[in-house]
């Protein structure tokens, strides 16, 4: 891995999360690979921190000794964000984060996603709302998946949710950000972190997000179903840092005509 | 006797913990968690949890997921 391309962090504030601070701005899924160990390969491939896992009934029966995920993706390495994916309602997304901090020793982070609908996977920001409510009343530090409707943002990020994260597209769409402005609107407005959160499609992508002045990009099948997912997670950590160098570093205007670049002073013709 | 293990019908032997069924599946040393009629178990009473005839139980692990 070429280190030289990673950020300078003292140039760059670290990314805080929940009063935890973070070097990497990628964060990463662990569904879709082909085994736990093309898993592990990509996420530290990706440098990520921050590594999102889902809750659901363990295989009973079979293969007794068979890998556990958390001890390929160690907890004592990596913040494990435990999803509430799969949920349709608030109880069952609640329920959910109880049992993930019941797993992961009481630890109170949790990427909450309530979905309002099966072809699209869009959130149900009403229900979204009301289960980011009792969360934090309960002590959960809510990380919350939505849409990318800027006054919802706002409403969640006062409901004292940890960091907001709008879709860039539909999960699992690779379509990229659909609509920047939007996505501009609520990085403007939010004093907690905003990660894009779904529809990235490629390093380009995750880029863009980064130079909208997002603070970070959450993804997985955007690596897990690349022709070579190792070298993808690779790309998304240099897109990302290109990203946000290109945002700290603030980008020329646009002009339609040219200007050139070589002096006119000096020409001997 | 018969419990309800993740959503399956399931005989259960008389008196075993949840600690000593949990050796027997090789999961004693996985990261679990146990919710009982609804009602998460603390890790802690594994040991002593004696499961009652159509107790609903779920056995909750990480996978991998977005």
């Amino acid at each position: 891995m070429n280190q030289r391309l990673d950020v300078d962090a003292t140039a760059d504030q670290m990314l805080m999360i929940a009063g935890r601070q973070y070097t990497s701005r990628l964060m990463v899924g662990t569904g879709k690979y082909r085994d736990l160990n093309q898993t592990a390969a990509a996420i530290e491939a990706s440098g990520a921190e921050i590594v999102t896992v889902a809750l659901r009934r363990t295989n009973l029966g079979q293969n007794p000794n068979e890998p556990n995920l958390l001890d390929v993706i160690s907890p004592k390495k990596y913040t494990i964000l435990p999803n509430t994916a799969g949920c349709y309602t608030v109880a069952d997304a609640v329920r959910t984060c109880q049992l993930a901090r019941e797993l992961l020793d009481g630890a109170a982070l949790v990427k909450l996603e309530v979905l309002g609908n099966e072809k699209t996977l869009f959130p149900d920001v009403v229900g979204t709302l009301d289960a980011a409510r009792q969360l934090v009343e309960d002590g959960f530090e809510v990380m919350v998946y939505t849409s990318d409707d800027p006054i919802v943002a706002a409403e969640l990020e006062s409901i004292g949710c940890v960091a907001v994260m709008p879709l860039a597209a539909p999960i699992g769409s690779g379509l990229g950000i659909q609509d920047p402005y939007k996505i501009l609107e609520i990085v403007e407005n939010a004093k907690v972190p905003i990660i894009v959160d779904a529809g990235v499609g490629t390093a380009s992508d995750a880029t863009l997000a980064m130079e909208l002045g997002c603070d970070g990009v959450l993804m997985n099948t955007a690596i897990a179903a690349a022709q070579d997912p190792i070298r993808m997670a690779r790309a998304m950590r240099y897109g990302i840092v290109a990203g946000r160098e290109a945002f700290l570093a603030g980008r020329m205007p646009k002009k339609r005509y040219a200007s050139a670049s070589s002096p006119l002073d000096g020409l001997f013709f | 006797m018969q419990v309800q293990l993740n959503g399956e019908a399931t005989t259960w032997r008389s008196g075993e913990t949840l600690q000593k069924w949990l050796e027997e599946q090789g999961k004693a040393e996985h990261r679990l968690a146990i919710e009982v009629n609804g009602s998460i178990l603390p890790r802690t009473e594994f040991e002593q949890y004696t499961p009652s005839p159509g107790d609903r139980i779920e056995v909750i692990a990480a996978i991998g997921g977005g």
